[in-house]
This record gives structure tokens, sequence and C-alpha cells, in this order.
């Protein structure tokens, strides 16, 4: 891998670290389908602390992806917020009108898409589409954004950069296409980068090395990370607080070890049940849980949440290697 | 790439003289007598006839005329039509026209094609696509004459302003109706397949990550949906341009156009191979060097399918 010459950004140094960076309250996302409204999300809470990571689990459909795209107003065309609140800094921007939500794309939410292999525009030489970013977002122009845009893809952690960035994402591997994707999303030093299942479509050993990659980054540039996947273990393995999201609610919240330790909801009883590589005997029985209705709607209020600890203690609290105790 | 184009133009002959047998088999056996023909109801003697015969290698086998035409192409001498006036002249003669009227009409319906499909596409099922469409459906279903007589009548008539028959030698200007009319079906079907095309796009993944990199409305439909959706409109119009050549013959007709549609039309009706076979000929040419054209613009357009150096 190669060595990262990692700049400090804006985002190394929040004004505030007891004020959340994010804040959801009761986000509820419609969808207009050809069979009436769906609601893809009920009343969703969380919160991100600048610098900290935080995990949406949960299976496909639970509306994890899509809680985290109405942060940036990326939701398809047929979806729309339909309540609660969405708040970055503090300020309401639930409904902020597109062009004032362009000023925080990109430079205040960065993104790192799902899958690799559709997410970069096959027409561009991968070079232009990181440029393209800085220009956006007023960081370089011309010249000094190639030279920049060459930084973060060594950053990132591509090996001949220089030439890589001349090349067009059909000549790049799924690895390579998704090392340069972090560094479009992190391209202009956002404050909070949204990593949706930035590795599912990778091989195992790739991802660990991406993950271990984005987190080492995210790290030294102090961006908080909300990480959504459907990886109970890799979610315990690389954030601090997790949320659980479960058919378009969240379940239950909380610090990561202590949400395994002790987990609450049935669906995450299942979760930890289900995960491969959960010690049999630890954490929690394997056994599916009922699935009563009444006991669903007991706990579809999450427990209070924990006050946080400050993001300078991130990572002791599980531990990089393994979530068991 | 040099090499793909000269691989690509030695294709064409091949190409070129299968579709001259082809259409010189056609030409032979479905015209009937063409010497009874031009003679029309006068008797005509004998030893005049048996001259013709000889003139135009009527008295030879098919495969023989067809080698002796072959022969001509090559020495650039196309012999005399029926009318007396050399066939090569003749095509000479028609064939700016009506290239300058597949040149508007091509202009035409991309400009104007791409730009209603591209609006439709991104507004899809609003009230500007519905009526986008609607329009696309009337333009379609609308034969060309009826719109040329149309044209005809409002511009022509009503304010005056263009020609009804434009005549020889026609000027730019004076072929801008004929071609808007001519390129009118055409535009239609470019609005169509930008529209699905670009709405197709709009959704890809590639683009909401586009989205999120904090560019404009207008970055992203023009550096990241527009030109992903070119591919198959490119297509249709290079095709497009050949189809126009030949088929221009009711636009020229209604607009009373000497081009190669009024050509074609009358040594058709007349059953004058080497002019029939000389035209279409002409067009299978154009058809496979614009489809050339729009090979190219594919490796152009996306970097996959650029061809080896």
């Amino acid at each position: 891998m190669t060595t990262t010459s990692v700049t400090p950004g804006s985002a190394g140094a929040p004004a505030n670290r007891d004020q959340p960076l994010l804040e959801i309250r009761d986000l509820e996302i419609t969808f207009t389908t050809s069979n009436g409204p769906v609601k893809g999300v009920r009343s969703a809470s969380l919160e991100v602390y600048p610098g900290e990571t935080v995990a949406i689990v949960g299976e496909s459909g639970s509306g994890k992806s899509t809680t985290a795209m109405a942060i940036a107003h990326l939701l398809a065309k047929n979806g729309t917020i339909t309540g609660g609140q969405i708040l970055f800094e503090g300020r309401e921007i639930t409904h902020l009108p597109e062009k004032e939500i362009r000023v925080l794309r990109g430079d205040q939410v960065g993104l790192v898409p799902q899958d690799p292999m559709s997410n970069l525009n096959p027409m561009w030489r991968v070079g232009s589409q990181i440029q393209e970013t800085l220009q956006a977002n007023g960081v370089a122009k011309g010249s000094a954004a190639k030279t920049r845009t060459v930084q973060l893809l060594e950053e990132a952690g591509l090996g001949d950069a220089e030439r890589r960035a001349q090349q067009y994402p059909h000549e790049f591997s799924g690895g390579m296409k998704q090392r340069a994707l972090i560094a479009m999303g992190l391209a202009a030093r956002p404050k909070l980068l949204v990593a949706d299942e930035p590795t599912s479509a990778l091989d195992v050993t790739v991802q660990q090395q991406i993950l271990d990659h984005l987190d080492t980054l995210t790290e030294e540039l102090g961006v908080a990370v909300l990480l959504i996947t459907h990886d109970l273990g890799l979610a315990a393995e690389r954030a601090q607080h997790l949320v659980v999201m479960y058919k378009g609610r969240v379940v239950e919240s909380g610090p990561a070890l202590q949400l395994l330790q002790n987990p609450q909801h049935p669906y995450t009883k299942r979760l930890i049940g289900a995960a491969p590589h959960s010690p049999p005997g630890d954490w929690s029985p394997g056994r599916s849980a009922p699935r009563s209705a009444s006991r669903r709607r007991r706990l579809r209020t999450p427990p209070p949440m924990h006050p946080r600890r400050p993001p300078s203690a991130r990572s002791s609290a599980t531990g990089r290697s393994t979530p068991a105790p | 790439m040099i090499w793909y184009i000269g691989r690509r133009l030695l294709q064409m002959i091949p190409v070129f003289l299968g579709a001259t047998l082809i259409v010189y088999l056609m030409a032979f056996y479905t015209s009937g007598d063409p010497i009874l023909a031009l003679a029309g109801d006068k008797p005509i003697s004998p030893a005049v006839e048996q001259q013709l015969r000889e003139q135009y290698n009527l008295d030879q086998h098919v495969l023989v005329q067809w080698l002796l035409y072959l022969k001509s192409v090559l020495t650039f001498d196309l012999g005399v039509g029926f009318n007396g006036r050399p066939i090569w002249d003749q095509i000479a003669a028609a064939f700016p026209t009506t290239m300058r009227l597949a040149i508007i009409a091509v202009v035409v319906e991309s400009i104007f094609g791409i730009i209603a499909g591209v609006i439709s596409g991104l507004r899809k099922g609003k009230l500007i696509d519905t009526t986008l469409l609607m329009l696309s459906l009337l333009l379609i279903a609308t034969p060309t004459f009826v719109l040329g007589f149309l044209a005809q009548f409002v511009f022509g008539l009503q304010l005056g302003i263009s020609p009804i028959n434009v005549g020889r030698d026609p000027s730019w200007v004076n072929l801008l109706l004929p071609g808007f009319v001519l390129g009118g079906v055409s535009f239609a079907y470019v609005l169509r397949l930008t529209r699905t095309s670009i709405a197709e796009t709009a959704t890809a993944d590639h683009v909401r990550t586009a989205t999120a990199k904090g560019l404009t409305r207008g970055g992203v439909v023009s550096r990241h949906i527009l030109r992903n959706s070119l591919i198959p409109v490119v297509t249709f119009i290079g095709a497009d341009l050949g189809a126009l050549m030949g088929g221009a013959i009711v636009t020229e007709r209604v607009f009373n156009i000497p081009g190669i549609g009024t050509l074609l039309f009358s040594s058709i009706t007349s059953g004058e191979a080497p002019m029939i076979v000389s035209l279409v000929t002409l067009l299978v040419i154009i058809f496979l060097l614009s489809n050339l054209v729009v090979d190219l613009l594919y490796g152009l357009l996306d970097p996959r399918i650029r061809y080896a150096k």
C-alpha cells in the first residue's frame, strides 16, 4: 500500500465536539409507486458526532441506504421526505432548495457509493472525474486540480497514480475503482462521509484492505463516517456507535460493544445469532427470536441514547480486531 | 485507427459488388423490356431496336451486362441515359441538391430532436414530456406528402416566406423548408430515442455519484447524462443520413426539386437499369460511409469501444 500524504482539511478541527454534526429526528421517507405511496423509512433517528464513525446495520430494504441518501437529498426521484428533520451542524436541511443543498454536497457531505462498477462514469477518465469534484467545490482549479487529483489517488492507496488518473474506469479493477471513489468522496474534505456499503461488491481480502485504509484516512482527517452495512461484524469492528434498522425503523441503537453484548430487539438478536463469525455461546443465543408484532411495537422506540464518549476515545470501545469480549 | 479505417474501406468492395449484382438482376428481371417501354406505343423498326439493344448491351447475358457495367464504373464512363444525356452528368447535377437537402434535414432532426429529447427525458411524465410525445406521434403518423403540402400552404402561400416550387440549382435558403419537412419524421424518432436513453441514464448510479460531488444540475446533465445517452441516437442519425438521401423522393416531388430521388423515380418507371444501378450503388456507398462515421463516433463518445491503433 502506498504511503499516504494526508493534508489536514477544514474538517480536522470541528468547532464544537459536543454538538452533533448530523442529527436525524423521526425521519420519514415515502416513495410514490404505481401501487400507491410506500413508506421506505418511518421514524428513524440517529446522531453522528464530529469525527465519529456510526454504522447503520440492517438487511436490504430496511431503509438504511435511503436514510443516508436523504441527508444530501440524493433520493430517487419518487422518494420524498414526508416527516421528521435532518440537522447538519445544528442547521435544518430537511427541505433546503436544490441550490443550497448543492453547497453542502461534496465539501460538507461526501459519498462513497456502494457498487464501484456502476458508480464511475465509463465515458470519462478517472482523474477528470475527481478533478470535477475539486472544481465544483472551489478547492482547486486547472493544473493545481490535476496535481491534487494525483495526490488524492495516492492518498486513497492507488499505486502509479499519475498514470492511473489518465485511465478510464474500465481499465481499473473493482478494488481500484473503489479506491478512486474513496478519493472522490474525500476530495473536497467533507465533514461527514456517507459510506454506503463501500466494500460489499469486493473480494474479502480487498474489503479488509480498503476498510482499513478508509479508517486510517478518516481518522487522520477527522472525518465523521456514516457507514452503511448489512454486516454486523464489520459494523462492530469499524464503528463506535451502531444503529440497527429493520423494516424502515431504527429498532435499536447504542455503543457498539454494549449493543452486541446486550441486544434488546429481537431483530438485533437474530442478527447477532446469524453473524457467521460469532463464537457460539457468546454474545447472545443464536436462536431466532419470535417476531410477534406486539413485541416489535413495544421496542420500536430505541432505548435512550447513551451519552457519547468523545471521538478522541474512538475505537477503544470496540477494539479494531474483534468485537467479542 | 488508420488501419481500422482502411480495413473498413476495403470491406466496402465486396458489399459494392454484391449490391450492384443484386440490383442489376432485379432491374433486369422485373422491368420488362426497356426498349419496348422506351418506344412506347409507336412501332419501332427492327434495325433501330437492334441498334439500341447493342448500344445498351441488352443483347448480352445479364451477368455479362453486369461485368460491362462494372467496367464502366471503373472507367467513370457510365454511358448515355435513355434521354440522351450521360448518366454521370445527370447524377452529378442531381447529387449536390439532394445532399444539401439531406444535410439540412439531418441537422434539423439532430439539433431539435436531441434538445427536445433531453427536455422530455429529464421531465418524464410531466406536461412538457407528454406534449412533446404527442407531437412526435403526430409527426410519425403524418405522411410526408401531407406535411409537405401543409408546409407549402402555410409558409409558401399564407406567409409567403418560402418558394413552393424550388426548381433547378436551389440555394440553401430555398431548401430550408423542404429540409424541415424531410427531417420532420426523423426528428420525432430522434426525440423518442433521446428521451428514452436520457431517462434511463438519469437514474444510473454514476449520475447520483456525480450529483453527490456537488456539481450543478447543468453539469450533471451535460457531462454525465447527455454523453452517455448519445450512442443509440448517433446510430440512428447515421443510418438516417443514408435513408434521407434515397428517401427524399416524396419531398423532392412535392417541392419539385430535381434531385437523386426524382432521378431514381423516373429511371425506375422507365426501367433504365444502368441508371437505377448507379443510383442505388451511390446510395449504398453513402450508407456505408455514414455508418463508418457512426462507428468512429462511437469510439469518440465511449472509450470502451475505442479501436486499436
